[in-house]
């Protein structure tokens, strides 16, 4: 079951990067982040019906001076796919992109899933981190962030099932 | 009603809002009329809801336009969706309706056949949307979203540009690189309101806790 602990502490490590709008989309993983993001007063939560919007409105808080990030499980990644290459990186936007890892190892749900996810962020050249122990979170959201405004793209977070 | 001659009656309203425009001709025709800088101009098609929101919810106290059109709403229907749910006051989200996908060879589009975008946007949950077909009422309507609180959503049935298109097409729109574009209008932003809005990676790095 996804823990409420767990939750916060991703949501701590979003506030101290400064990450002030998260769009999301909801997965039975993500439950806990999600409830947790709209009980917190520093974070817009903006809740979508469709992944790729997603890409649009980190890119709209961004070009306004917000950090965003985009929370959704991978087929939503894959729902995005379109937007991430026109805006995101034609644009050269960064943006978090946290991604439930649907389908890795300990995952049985989407096999499929599981095999194209990372080839496909590779594909889009989007730099992608596995983060699979709680403890790396504030290395990965802060650094990953600080890469992603260096790069001037997106940069992925993989959550795996285990540190949620 | 032409797309052309209607902006032209409400441009001057635009003047400290900053503005998402969709691909296609209305670029063009929105740029003629003010400066490129006050505008991002969008490639992926559809996405004008969903960059407009993204930025009405970062800068809640200044309304935000977003210039669409049919085949763009179509395409990205969870962008009202969003909006609907969302409910950002301070967004103006202008459809022009020809009904055909014209900057990608007029092949109709779904509005053209039973779609109802009014009908789409009231079923959302954004309670202000109004369907123009006259320059005076599309000039109310953009007049009254700037006085009142949104989202406003303004469908304006407006003629297929055609062969009709004016000779000053691009005279005063100077084409521009795309992230180049992207950071002119930030820097515009800026100017606007009044701090900070690009960061770097070092802006960042330092800002970390």
């Amino acid at each position: 079951m996804p823990s409420t602990d767990s939750a916060k502490r991703i949501i701590q490590c979003l506030k101290n990067a400064g990450i002030s709008i998260v769009a999301s989309l909801p997965d039975a993983a993500l439950v806990a982040l999600i409830n947790e993001l709209d009980a917190n007063n520093d974070i817009t939560h903006i809740p979508l019906s469709r992944e790729e919007e997603g890409v649009g409105v980190c890119t709209g808080a961004y070009l306004a001076g917000r950090r965003a990030a985009l929370l959704m499980q991978s087929a939503g990644l894959l729902n995005s796919c379109n937007a991430l290459t026109t805006t995101a990186l034609q644009f050269e936007i960064p943006m978090i992109l946290l991604v439930l890892h649907a389908g890795a190892i300990g995952d049985m749900a989407f096999p499929k899933l599981g095999q194209v996810t990372e080839p496909v962020l590779d594909a889009l050249g989007i730099p992608t981190y596995i983060l699979s122990d709680l403890d790396d979170a504030p290395a990965l959201v802060g650094g990953g962030l600080v890469q992603a405004y260096n790069m001037k793209k997106p940069v992925a977070i993989l959550l795996d099932k285990a540190v949620l | 009603m032409k797309r052309f001659d209607a902006l032209k009656k409400v441009v001057h309203l635009f003047n400290e809002t900053p503005c998402c425009v969709t691909v296609g001709a209305v670029w063009v025709e929105w740029d003629t009329l003010r400066p490129a800088d006050q505008s991002f101009h969008l490639k992926t098609l559809g996405s004008g809801s969903s960059v407009g929101l993204g930025m009405a919810m970062a800068i809640p106290n200044r309304k935000v336009g977003i210039l669409d059109g049919d085949g763009a709403v179509t395409m990205n229907i969870n962008g009202l969706v969003t909006t609907g749910r969302v409910r950002p006051k301070n967004l103006i989200h202008m459809v022009f309706d020809n009904k055909i996908y014209e900057s990608s060879g007029s092949i109709p589009t779904a509005t053209a056949y039973n779609v109802d975008l009014i009908k789409v946007a009231l079923g959302v949950g954004i309670k202000s949307a109004r369907r123009v077909n006259t320059i005076e009422s599309f000039v109310d309507a953009v007049e009254n979203a700037f006085k009142t609180d949104g989202p406003h959503f303004i469908l304006a049935e407006v003629e297929p540009v055609g062969a009709g298109a004016p000779a000053t097409y691009g005279a005063n729109a100077k084409r521009v690189d795309d992230v180049e574009g992207k950071y002119r209008f930030m820097r515009y932003l800026e100017t606007l309101e009044g701090r900070k809005i690009y960061e770097d990676a070092i802006d960042v790095k330092q800002s970390l806790r």
